[in-house]
């Protein structure tokens, strides 16, 4: 295993790009030129051998014609002399050519030599043996005489001269084979050496270039080293500066896995949950966020929601951001911590690996904001409260039940009502900014003819038109002109636009009253409104006062106005409370005397077009499929409501009415989005009766009251029946 | 059967001062100041409406309300709530909680009992 990662770690670290590429080429070449040398050695050594060989040929050629002469020559002396030393020397000379010719065959390679010449010499040879020990034979038994007579045939000189000329033939032939050996070993020498000249030279080029790039390669390394301890160092104080910021940070921050477990936190996280960090890593955040909160209009009822991390770790399977302003974190000790939240995705290369929650604790701002509603709802009762009895209490001394007062007393009595009643204006329309400013003012959207709310709106507003003599004029509004809206929300914007128009008329002028429908384009799509006119015929509004006619406790010319009864918020009202319908307010105005002025809003006209109807019956055909099962889901949350809620009576058990509680909230959380689906589908009737069920819901979580059930049950039923209709 | 007896419950005086002027001409009116009082005075002298104020210490309007329709014998009477909130959606709530009414504060006490009649002949129908 150590060797193993011994080898890893010497490939690591070889040296890569152009130092590598060199190193093999130069190793390849090396290798090249060791080789080309071994196999050109190899043929100068084959070569050399050869003509060793040859030259050993041709040595005993020359000894096996010593060795004939020899044998000639004992034989000749024999037979002059009859000695015996002689035939002795003959024998010894015959064996030694017939060793010569045996070692002939042995080395001879030459086909032709071998395969003719060497047969033919050998025959002779014997022949020439054959003849001379015939002719020993002859002198040795019929004396020299005899011996002189066969010699004198000449047969024997004829066999040897035919053998010397074989043998001749044969040093000839070697000696041409010889020749060309010789040729071949110094051409192959010649080769060799230019070969090994060049090669070296290149070896050494290649050795050069590979020290080179090695070198460069080096140095490339120690300032890529440098870079590196460099950036280590930068990392280094990075990572401190994130550290401390994390540290410091007075933000809560949760690190989470894909699964949600907690991989990272910092100290505020600590000192805000109460937990130790060792208590926290790898607990799933889940199990930390609580399921109740606090409703966001600031009452005190609580929500039990089933599912409270959803949000937050939505971002982790859709990316984006969430945050959330009204969840609770779980504290050590099961303390509730109010928190803000934002959860981000954690990227690493592209692939979301977990989250980021940075958290801060808002119970002081919740406190806070519970202390500004409790404000307002304590400064709105308490001023309600003594102007309700000082109204009061006018009403009936204007009415004579105080009995009878004198006419200048009336009229004092009628001043106080009068700004009594501007008093409750002023109240109701602070309530209502303050509301729009915090966001809080719920619009309860519904389809409303509009000429309808007009005759309403003009219907209460008769008596102080009256009372000012100015007259109104109401032009055709047709009567299916329709707009989705908040119907007591228009009527207030109606009622500040016509009671601006009467207070800024003279006796005896009319305010007309206009709504009609208006095409324009909105997001390149062309649209129709509603745009519904008041004009009057009062003094108009000056240049400079236009551009600041919608602002907050803003009046034209306020030295006029002031008696009119304005509080100077109606205008800034109506504009946010049409803004929140998505719709437009302005204003035409032409100064002078009876030029006047036309003051407008428009509304979406509540219409479905054909593509639009389509997909409205689309998606109630989907709602019609869900909805059965919605209802028999409600109906059971209700069932197991109303046990819980009698065991819980009876047994006297905390718990069941928590679980109780729980079941409601859920039944909640259905008839919400059900009733949202419903308005967004335009299924008016059906969203209505799912608002009602969560009314009653919501009343039912405040205390148990079996009527409210009943009810509820009765709103079940009636949703079934529409549902069978199919809407 | 006329509408002769009602029970009016504020915890505010004034109010109730107000409110007793306007209604006395025309009917016996019964005074409380909280919840738990007007239900003491309606079990001793069941009113044939109650007009409840909402925003009360302690048992307020619609706990109170719980509380009558809890008693068998108060049950049945109709209640009117009195409310600063006067928007629909509101007075659809408490309609829908079986309120027979809701009248708006400040309310207009030359009308009121003109008012409390009406409703209480339409709670009959």
């Amino acid at each position: 295993m150590g060797s193993f990662q011994g080898l890893r770690e010497f490939v690591r670290n070889l040296p890569k790009g152009k130092a590598l590429i060199t190193f093999i080429a130069t190793f390849i070449v090396v290798c090249t030129i060791s080789i080309l040398c071994y196999r050109l050695t190899l043929e100068v050594i084959d070569a050399g051998q050869w003509v060793g060989h040859t030259h050993r040929v041709l040595s005993e050629i020359h000894e096996s014609i010593s060795a004939v002469r020899e044998m000639e020559g004992a034989q000749r002396g024999y037979i002059i002399t009859g000695v015996d030393e002689f035939a002795h020397s003959y024998e010894l000379a015959k064996e030694k050519v017939r060793m010569h010719i045996r070692n002939l065959k042995s080395s001879v390679m030459d086909v032709t030599v071998k395969e003719q010449q060497l047969p033919e010499l050998e025959r002779l040879i014997e022949a020439r043996i054959d003849r001379a020990q015939e002719v020993l034979e002859t002198r040795k038994d019929d004396g020299f005489s005899a011996a002189e007579k066969q010699i004198a045939q000449n047969i024997g000189a004829r066999m040897t001269n035919e053998i010397k000329s074989t043998l001749d033939r044969m040093e000839d032939h070697e000696t041409e084979l010889l020749a060309a050996r010789y040729e071949k070993l110094t051409q192959s020498t010649e080769v060799t050496i230019s070969a090994l000249a060049i090669l070296g030279a290149l070896a050494t080029t290649l050795l050069c270039l590979s020290f080179y790039s090695t070198n460069l390669y080096i140095m490339e390394r120690r300032r890529s080293e440098e870079e590196t301890s460099r950036y280590a160092a930068e990392l280094a104080i990075s990572k401190a500066r994130l550290d401390a910021i994390l540290a410091s940070m007075g933000d809560g921050l949760y690190q989470i896995d894909i699964q949600g477990r907690i991989v990272f936190i910092n100290p505020a996280c600590e000192a805000i949950t109460g937990y130790s960090q060792s208590e926290l890593l790898g607990r799933n955040l889940r199990d930390l966020i609580a399921d109740r909160r606090q409703e966001e209009t600031g009452s005190h009822s609580v929500i039990i929601d089933p599912n409270p991390s959803r949000g937050l770790f939505s971002v982790i399977e859709n990316g984006g951001t969430f945050e959330s302003i009204d969840q609770n974190f779980i504290g050590k000790d099961g303390r509730l911590v109010p928190v803000h939240y934002v959860s981000s995705p954690l990227e690493r290369d592209g692939v979301v690996v977990g989250a980021v929650v940075t958290f801060r604790d808002v119970t002081m701002r919740k406190e806070a904001e519970k202390r500004v509603a409790e404000f307002y709802s304590t400064v709105s009762h308490e001023l309600r409260s003594p102007l309700t009895s000082i109204r009061g209490a006018l009403g009936l001394m204007e009415g004579g039940r105080a009995g009878e007062m004198p006419a200048r007393a009336m009229r004092l009595v009628g001043i106080a009502k009068e700004e009594c009643d501007r008093l409750i204006r002023l109240i109701n329309d602070i309530l209502d900014i303050r509301k729009i400013e915090v966001g809080k003012l719920s619009l309860f959207l519904k389809k409303e003819k509009l000429d309808e709310i007009i005759a309403a709106t003009v219907d209460g507003i008769k008596p102080m038109a009256a009372e000012a003599r100015v007259k109104f004029k109401l032009n055709y509004v047709d009567p299916e002109l329709s707009v989705f809206c908040d119907r007591d929300r228009i009527i207030q914007v109606l009622n500040n636009l016509i009671g601006n128009a009467v207070k800024f008329s003279s006796e005896d002028q009319i305010v007309t009253l206009s709504a009609s429908e208006v095409q324009r384009e909105v997001e390149g799509e062309k649209r129709t409104f509603a745009r519904v006119e008041v004009k009057d015929c009062g003094p108009g509004i000056a240049e400079d006062e236009r551009d600041k006619l919608f602002n907050l406790f803003q009046q034209v010319d306020s030295s006029d106005s002031r008696p009119k009864g304005g509080t100077g918020l109606g205008l800034a009202i109506s504009k946010a409370l049409v803004e929140q319908h998505n719709g437009r307010i302005g204003f035409d105005s032409i100064v002078g005397e009876g030029g006047g002025s036309t003051f407008w809003f428009e509304l979406e006209v509540y219409e479905l077009k054909k593509d639009l109807k389509e997909k409205v019956a689309k998606l109630a055909a989907r709602f019609t499929e869900e909805l059965p099962e919605r209802i028999e889901y409600l109906l059971d949350c209700l069932k197991n409501y109303e046990t819980s809620c009698e065991e819980s009576r009876e047994k006297n058990l905390d718990g069941v009415g928590e679980l109780a509680a729980s079941k409601l909230a859920e039944a909640r959380t259905v008839a919400h989005k059900l009733s949202g689906s419903a308005g967004s589908y335009g299924l008016a009737e059906v969203g209505n009766i799912m608002l009602s069920i969560e009314k009653k819901l919501e009343a039912l979580m405040e205390a148990f009251d079996p009527r409210v059930v009943s009810e509820l049950k009765r709103d079940l039923e009636q949703l079934v029946l529409v549902g069978k209709k199919g809407f | 059967m006329s509408l002769s007896r009602i029970l009016l419950v504020d915890d505010d005086d004034n109010i109730r001062t107000i409110a007793e002027l306007s209604l006395e001409d025309d009917f016996q009116v019964d005074i409380a100041s909280s919840g738990q009082e007007a239900i003491d005075i309606a079990m001793v002298r069941p009113p044939d409406l109650i007009l409840l104020d909402v925003m009360m210490p302690g048992l307020d309007g619609k706990a109170t309300f719980g509380k009558f329709k809890e008693i068998p014998s108060l049950a049945a009477i109709p209640v009117v709530f009195m409310t600063a909130k006067v928007l629909t959606h509101e007075i659809d709530f408490y309609l829908e909680l079986g309120a027979a009414g809701v009248i708006s504060k400040p309310f207009d006490p030359m009308t009121l009992a003109e008012e409390v009649q009406t409703i209480w002949a339409h709670s009959r129908v």
